[in-house]
């Protein structure tokens, strides 16, 4: 991954830093700059992580970081900042924190921009092999978990994994994270995405434009959402998507055949039926690349570390 | 070679005209990266980089219009560009005409410089 719009102290600070591992970089103007990876959030010094403060590199200011990463054309992501964010070439997304203007109570422009939050994207082949395993397609599933462990990276190898079993997938690829912006991951050579698109538009849309089997999605949240899935499940198209949601009866307003709990990639995922009885615990460990695996809160027993698989 | 400033200045100031259309245009349908769209227009995408591509008052107009573009949403800067149209318009119709007018100008002196030259000789 690029970071070409960082300034140069944190760009060759974040070269001492396992890229495989980096998870997150956290930047807030005047404050010291703090990258989250697999195995903890730490500072970043001019070596690389160091948990002594007095050694970080303070940030100047974001706004000029976030000018950076949009290369001087605001119009390009006005849309996406009106919702907070900004997804880069190669699906980095940048969480924006500032000043919102609004107009007529909807929000139009963040200015006075103090925090962001670059989150990096993971691709693991292989890691949704388990849950695959224990589901039988085709049929509508939804994954959950808290933000953070991994959703969007399984999301983009049952892609490519139901690609490779013949089917036509489609991602609605509404923040431009699953896909990458384009070309930087590959999702199967029977997927199309369509990015930039809100899920009601976009499966309306493309159901009727492309004609897939079944639609990948991500983060469903709120009643448009739900009305996207719905739309697809009335015109007998299968929905494999990814939420937030995490409270089973908040979850079952989604309706779907199968709902899997993701702990964390490399960790363990729980597959449920339609009526959240358990079906089976199985694992997420990719066949290749770097699993990046984030402790879970509050359960020692439940910090996985790093699995390296070849 | 005595052209050749008003030249590159007519040049420039034709680069940034067109460059302006595309973006309005972009503006409207596409909205790729200014850097991108510049990529055509080579003095455009120097200005772009913070060069000076021409001096005195050109290079101030230049300068603030580079300083403005992109910084804000796409209805906002169909208004800036709208506004900007018409001096690019009248800088590259001025600009061209003063090349034109100033080249033939010192294509008739050196003609009769050599003539001159010729008849001295003769």
């Amino acid at each position: 991954m690029e970071f070409d719009f960082l300034p140069d102290e944190i760009r060759a600070a974040l070269n001492l830093v396992d890229g495989d591992k980096l998870t997150e970089i956290r930047l807030r103007s005047g404050q010291a700059v703090i990258v989250g990876t697999t195995e903890k959030y730490c500072y970043l010094g001019r070596k690389g992580c160091t948990d002594d403060r007095e050694l970080a590199i303070v940030l100047d200011d974001a706004e000029i970081v976030l000018s950076a990463a949009m290369e001087g054309s605001v119009f390009a992501y006005t849309e996406q900042l009106r919702h907070s964010f900004i997804t880069l070439d190669g699906g980095a997304r940048i969480g924006v924190a500032g000043e919102y203007v609004t107009e007529r109570g909807e929000i139009t422009a963040i200015k006075n921009v103090t925090s962001l939050n670059i989150r990096i994207p993971h691709d693991i082949y292989g890691c949704s092999q388990g849950i695959l395993e224990n589901i039988r397609l085709p049929s509508d599933v939804i994954i959950f978990s808290r933000p953070g462990l991994g959703k969007t990276t399984l999301l983009r190898d049952i892609a490519r994994s139901i690609s490779s079993a013949g089917y036509n997938v489609l991602v609605c690829d509404e923040r431009s994270e699953i896909s990458g912006g384009g070309r930087a991951f590959d999702l199967g050579c029977r997927t199309d995405a369509v990015r930039g698109a809100d899920k009601l538009s976009c499966f309306g849309n493309a159901i009727r434009a492309m004609r897939p089997d079944f639609i990948l999605t991500d983060e469903l949240y709120g009643e448009r959402d739900r009305l996207a899935i719905e739309c697809a499940a009335r015109c007998g198209i299968n929905f494999i998507a990814s939420t937030h949601v995490c409270k089973q009866s908040d979850l079952a307003a989604f309706r779907a055949d199968y709902y899997a709990e993701l702990c964390a990639i490399g960790g363990e995922a729980i597959v449920y039926d339609k009526d959240f009885n358990i079906i089976c615990h199985c694992s997420t460990v990719g066949t290749s690349g770097n699993i990046a695996v984030r402790p879970k809160k509050g359960k020692g027993e439940d910090l996985f570390g790093i699995l390296r698989v070849q | 070679m005595l052209s050749a400033r008003k030249k590159e200045r007519a040049k420039i100031f034709s680069e940034f005209y067109e460059f302006n259309e595309n973006l309005l245009l972009n503006l409207k349908y596409e909205k790729i990266k200014l850097k991108e769209l510049a990529k055509r227009f080579p003095s455009v995408l120097r200005a772009l980089d913070g060069q000076e591509v021409l001096s005195g008052d050109d290079g101030a107009f230049l300068r603030d219009y580079t300083q403005n573009i992109g910084k804000t949403d796409p209805k906002s800067q169909i208004d800036y560009l709208n506004g900007r149209r018409e001096q690019l318009e009248r800088l590259r119709n001025e600009s061209a005409e003063e090349y034109k007018r100033y080249s033939s100008l010192y294509v008739k002196i050196c003609l009769l410089a050599g003539i001159l030259v010729g008849v001295l000789l003769a």
